[in-house]
């Protein structure tokens, strides 16, 4: 039986959900401000009518839901899974007004692949998008990528258990501070000192590029913001290719692998606990399986053939695999080069890599390396348990800044949420088989949109693809972003609303 | 955090607080350093991937290329 929600849950859930709301309109002042810098008066409208919306919708549901109670576990979930609906549609305002979205929903699906740090776009002419707007992509990927709760967390959220439900409710494990409200600050402390070094590494990059100091600057920060937050978007269509630097390609590359870090990784090494880059799980599983599907996509391209010389592959090959790896999404190969040149072998590596995923509590998606960690150490558990002795305890362990034993409980968790993000990829490759594309193209797009990676081989295209895919996708990203339990919760919710008692 | 008092190995509270959390009792100073010397820890590890990247490259062209010849 489902019990349906009573009065002082929609309160509750209202309330808190308003709070995350007016978080948004506060970063929408953001691309507002450049917009008035710039003189670009009619984005910058966009962006105030936009700010005004959000401060409209999230003052009204904090007064028309005004409580003084907490979140329960579940509620928490609840306002997570909804609030990254509201903000996306709240967000999808002044991003269609823009003009360069064909529909809302190709709108929807850009704000939904900001702010789950995708990379995947519908947006049209990218090449002459304002100032405003670009910063308001990269704000929506950049903030998006720490967590909208770990926004409202910030600012206007008291510490609380529903706010920690909260925060758990958006795929983040990690208190390392005694307070939640805490750890949202330190989680800025480490982006905001990576934003300066790394805006000012690429800002230098550009400038001996030749690119002028504005250009350098804000192009900098924009890719600083898509790499840290393994987002993949980019101020310019051709992605990373528009560059052609190979300095560029290793400091966007170290940027994405810092940032698909586990937060608390980052914590502990950034307190004088270097050691612990060496012995955490996630790290170990990490470097095995990048190693791995860097050495096969290799294989594949040299297969092909279209790379003979040991930079120019080690370029494509490592670039790919590891922007695809750790759920980034930037590019220096072009969509339709994956189908024409790479072929079926090299894009299925490429789409293991995206469905792998690097660390729990970054903000990278897919399968993710704490669980792949996991389920070799269960694994080789069980072929010691088989070859052992019965008298003999075997018991395995990890260590991920502390060290734990493996308990059945864990191992069945990693199987479920595995389990279901498998179930999901191949379900993507077989939607996309519905609407006349090849299983492995589709698969390719799915997983990517799924793992919140960003890579395409031209399926997402804003022209030619089926609006029901595009709204399968933005679904699929929404998911991969919140790992299932939230959007399972809010789902039952719904269920219970209609059928519960 | 303000230190208010000290117990009787002489320890202040802002030392007790800061043992009870696992954080180590060091100057701000001390504190950005462990900061930009972590940063570069992770920089350098991501270098080492990327470098096996170019290694493994080599060693398969290497290997195709004496394969073709």
């Amino acid at each position: 039986m489902i019990l349906r929600p009573s009065a002082q849950t929609f309160r509750v859930v209202g309330y808190y959900t308003g709070k995350v709301v007016t978080g948004l309109g506060f970063l929408a002042i953001i691309p507002l401000i450049v917009g008035l810098g710039y003189q670009e008066w009619d984005p910058a409208l966009n962006f105030a009518l936009g700010a005004l919306l959000s401060f409209i919708v999230g003052v009204g549901l904090q007064i028309a839901f005004y409580t003084l109670d907490d979140l329960t576990w579940g509620e928490g979930l609840i306002v997570t899974a909804g609030a990254w609906l509201w903000a996306t549609a709240l967000a999808a305002v002044p991003t269609f007004m823009s003009g360069h979205y064909g529909l809302f929903a190709d709108a929807v699906f850009d704000v939904m692949s900001g702010f789950t740090t995708t990379g995947l776009t519908l947006i049209q002419d990218l090449d002459h998008v304002s100032y405003a707007q670009n910063m308001w992509r990269h704000i929506l990927t950049f903030a998006g990528g720490q967590g909208i709760v770990v926004i409202a967390l910030t600012f206007l959220l008291k510490s609380s258990a529903g706010a920690f439900s909260m925060y758990k409710g958006e795929g983040r494990d990690d208190r390392i501070l005694p307070s939640v409200v805490e750890t949202a600050k330190a989680i800025w402390l480490v982006a905001g000192l990576y934003l300066v070094v790394g805006t000012a590494a690429l800002t230098a990059v550009n400038l001996g590029l030749g690119l002028p100091f504005e250009k350098s600057f804000w192009y900098g920060m924009w890719t600083f913001m898509g790499a840290w937050s393994t987002g993949g978007f980019a101020p310019m269509s051709y992605n990373m290719l528009y560059y052609h630097s190979l300095t560029f390609e290793i400091i966007t590359l170290i940027i994405c692998i810092a940032g698909s870090m586990n937060f608390a990784l980052h914590w502990a090494v950034w307190n004088g606990k270097r050691g612990e880059l060496r012995r955490n799980i996630e790290i170990q599983a990490f470097t095995a399986t990048v190693l791995i599907t860097v050495g096969l996509a290799i294989v594949a391209l040299a297969q092909t053939g279209i790379y003979p010389e040991a930079l120019a592959m080690a370029r494509k090959a490592t670039y790919t695999v590891v922007s695809a790896h750790t759920g980034t999404g930037f590019s220096t190969v072009l969509s339709q080069a994956y189908r024409t040149q790479w072929g079926p072998l090299a894009m299925m590596v490429v789409s293991v890599a995206m469905m792998l995923g690097a660390s729990s509590g970054s903000t990278a998606g897919g399968i993710k390396a704490m669980r792949v960690g996991i389920f070799f150490k269960a694994v080789k558990g069980d072929l010691k348990r088989i070859l052992m002795p019965p008298s003999a305890v075997i018991k395995e362990g990890y260590h991920h800044i502390h060290d734990y034993f493996l308990d059945d409980t864990t191992i069945k968790r990693v199987f479920i949420i595995t389990l279901l993000f498998l179930f999901t990829y191949f379900l993507s490759g077989f939607v996309g088989m519905f609407y006349g594309y090849d299983f492995v193209d589709a698969l390719f797009d799915g997983a990517s949109a799924l793992s919140t990676t960003g890579l395409s081989c031209g399926i997402t295209d804003p022209i030619t693809m089926p609006v029901g895919l595009k709204m399968f996708y933005t679904v699929l990203m929404w998911v991969g972003r919140l790992e299932f339990l939230s959007i399972m919760v809010l789902a039952v919710h719904a269920y219970s609303i209609v059928r519960g008692r | 955090m303000r230190s208010v008092g000290k117990d009787k190995l002489g320890r202040s509270s802002t030392q007790l607080g800061a043992e009870a959390l696992d954080i180590p009792n060091i100057s701000l100073r001390e504190h950005w350093r462990d900061h930009f010397v972590g940063m570069a820890v992770e920089a350098a590890y991501a270098l080492a991937l990327l470098a096996a990247g170019g290694v493994m490259a080599w060693a398969v062209v290497t290997i195709v290329n004496a394969g073709a010849r």
